[in-house]
């Protein structure tokens, strides 16, 4: 088996020869990277990067009857395993008590990074197609997600020529530089996948999948107004948390445009936090008081968008 | 000496194999494999042996890509990588070289062991290699004057577009595509004696 | 046209059209074997060494043999760094400084008080949880981040 040698990686191709594509054959071209990931049998392993952070995964997706199934595996740092058949999953470490997945989660695992309706993308992002290049050993083609605004960044991913799936995906911030990678070290695609390569090999235990209420365009809470605050972000979930090893209670909105995530917070007005913007690398940070209210807005888009999450909040 | 432009076509081919394309290096390795082979073969004597240490060579370079940084030309860079396997190699076998003075290769460079010709090719590998200079050179020769011309201006000669538009009094959209022609037309009549087994081979 | 490829090997392409042929070149059989037979040619009237037509092959194989090499390289900016990041602008923005504390200034001074501003450290701790919550929330439409960070969290009841 081939062991990858690790570094940190850093991307500059250069966009010299950027294609727009019309919309449906946009669509077209999502499309069919979104459905290969679902019904695609490879195997192989990934590396996932953010900021100085690199792991390695193993990981075996299959499509029989008329469901996936897919083991993930560390490779290196802690063991953590994840199983996935149709909607059941089981992981290692188990999870704490009563915590539950939810189904968007589960089933957008890299490579499945487009959302289901893949036109609703093309509200935020044009699709542009940069040419051609290899990924772990096969013949691929890189596409672009252009932001149709600078209120978020550029999504570049690889699509294999042959099958369609996403062997490379990559964020890039509003200066070209490297935000967040996933991508396959080493791949096979399309062969027979053994029962066996989905047993666990540590002692998983199932989680229970929430099947969320769907993707809503904006949250409802009874003491705010609330303004669409970027266009194409719709509201994934809206929850009331204790912040993690806090004594607070926090309302949490979180949003995507298909692609990325951003996260606004609404408490009880408190001095933990000074006011103002704030980033490290492309994850910006804004904080701003409402009323008796403290708004903190969080996600890796560029500082207006946070900015404008953090104002579409108004106290009634 | 290379050209600042073809520094940037091996800088591409570097950083995509540094990026973990495999091919990128082959098509590096195709590019630099008989200039790798000739300086080599002023150190080692037996054809058999150039070989391997060429491939060796090459093979060294690929792992050590992350170290290189760019701040040379790659094939200033491999060149002294192929040096050392050499040098390593003969080392290893307890040969010396058996004069020791400076040369020269073509491009300025310094060797600091011997030439040693290679002289005895193996009759079969002899067969090949000499039918493929006599394919080249006929091909040349077929070719149309203005084609000819171009292309042993650019091979032979190493002058630039630019240059060979000015002796051939010519646009240099012209230069270029009478290049590209003469290539084809060589390649047609070479296609034959490289060919692999199966269709679907490289190489 | 295939006729980019040429001037490519000859290094006669503009700068800003190199990285998109070599990509085509990569991901093109026919012409990676037009790029083979045309530095065949070259080498035969350069008169180069000559190799056995057997070399490629043989070095193809060994090459796919190798552990695929992917090189450190350095980053544009880096993140979580230890070093001070520039500020977005004097009077709305928040530091990191390392990993431990974070350095502000208040939004409302004017430009010309910055010198005299009181700074206040903060513990890195307090961004963190805002930081896990949103991580650990879907992990929105990229995946992977929570897998990537034991332990597996996602939402209380």
């Amino acid at each position: 088996m081939r062991m990858l040698l690790l570094g940190l990686l850093t991307f500059c191709m250069t966009t010299a020869h950027a294609d727009v594509l019309g919309k449906v054959e946009a669509v077209k071209v999502l499309e069919r990277a979104s459905q290969a990931a679902e019904r695609v049998n490879y195997s192989g392993a990934y590396i996932h990067q953010y900021g100085e952070q690199i792991s390695n995964f193993k990981i075996v997706h299959l499509f029989e009857g008329n469901q996936s199934a897919e083991r993930r595996e560390s490779l290196d740092g802690p063991a953590r395993e994840y199983i996935r058949i149709g909607s059941r999953v089981s992981m290692y470490p188990a999870a704490g008590q009563g915590v539950t997945l939810d189904r968007r989660y589960t089933s957008k695992l890299f490579p499945n990074h487009l959302p289901e309706n893949v036109a609703s993308l093309l509200v935020s992002y044009s699709l542009n197609k940069l040419g051609g290049d290899r990924v772990a050993g096969r013949d691929a083609t890189l596409y672009q997600l252009d932001p149709v605004d600078r209120l978020r960044y550029p999504q570049r991913f690889w699509v294999d020529n042959e099958t369609g799936l996403i062997l490379k995906s990559l964020m890039l911030g509003l200066r070209q530089e490297m935000v967040q990678l996933f991508a396959f070290s080493q791949i096979h695609i399309g062969q027979e996948i053994d029962q066996k390569a989905l047993k666990a090999t540590n002692a998983v235990q199932s989680v229970v999948v929430n099947q969320g209420e769907g993707i809503v365009a904006a949250p409802v809470e009874a003491s705010w107004e609330i303004k669409p605050p970027v266009k194409g972000f719709r509201l994934l979930k809206q929850t009331t948390r204790t912040l993690p090893s806090k004594n607070r209670s926090v309302i949490h909105h979180l949003y995507s445009d298909g692609v990325v995530t951003v996260s606004v917070f609404i408490e009880p007005m408190n001095k933990q936090l000074p006011l103002g913007l704030a980033h490290q690398g492309a994850l910006y940070l804004y904080t701003r008081q409402a009323g008796s209210y403290l708004i903190t807005c969080l996600g890796e888009v560029p500082a207006a968008s946070v900015e404008a999450f953090a104002n579409a909040y108004t106290p009634r | 000496m290379l050209k600042a432009s073809e520094r940037d076509l091996d800088q591409e081919l570097v950083r995509r194999a540094q990026n973990g394309d495999q091919r990128a290096f082959e098509l590096l390795v195709v590019k630099y494999q008989r200039r790798i082979a000739r300086l080599l073969s002023r150190m080692i004597r037996d054809p058999a042996e150039i070989e391997d240490v060429t491939q060796e060579a090459f093979i060294k370079a690929y792992r050590a890509l992350p170290a290189f940084r760019g701040e040379s030309a790659f094939y200033t860079w491999l060149y002294r990588i192929a040096i050392n396997t050499a040098k390593n190699y003969l080392a290893t076998l307890g040969r010396r070289p058996v004069l020791s003075s400076e040369y020269e290769d073509e491009d300025g460079y310094t060797l600091d062991a011997v030439a040693q010709v290679a002289d005895d090719h193996t009759p079969e590998s002899e067969l090949s290699n000499k039918q493929i200079v006599s394919t080249v050179n006929e091909a040349v020769d077929a070719l149309p004057n203005d084609l000819r011309e171009a292309i042993t201006l650019r091979e032979m000669d190493g002058l630039s577009y630019e240059e060979i538009a000015v002796a051939m009094e010519c646009p240099i959209g012209t230069v270029r595509s009478r290049i590209f022609r003469a290539r084809e037309a060589i390649a047609h009549r070479l296609r034959p004696l490289l060919q692999g087994v199966g269709k679907d081979k490289r190489w | 046209m295939n006729e980019k490829f040429s001037a490519l090997m000859d290094g006669e392409l503009p700068q800003r059209e190199i990285a998109a042929v070599v990509g085509e070149l990569v991901t093109s059989k026919d012409q990676q074997n037009a790029w083979y037979e045309w530095h065949a040619a070259r080498d035969a009237l350069q008169g180069q060494y000559a190799l056995s037509p057997e070399f490629m092959r043989q070095f193809s194989a060994r090459l796919a043999a190798e552990p695929i090499v992917i090189a450190p390289q350095q980053w544009r900016t880096p993140f979580l760094s230890k070093k001070l990041l520039v500020p977005l602008s004097a009077a709305a923005s928040l530091m990191f400084v390392g990993l431990a504390v974070w350095q502000f200034s208040p939004q409302a001074l004017a430009p010309q008080n910055m010198a005299a501003a009181p700074t206040t450290l903060l513990k890195a701790a307090e961004v963190h949880p805002y930081l896990k919550m949103h991580r650990d929330g879907l992990a929105g439409a990229m995946g992977g981040e929570v897998l990537a960070q034991a332990p597996f969290e996602v939402e209380r009841h």
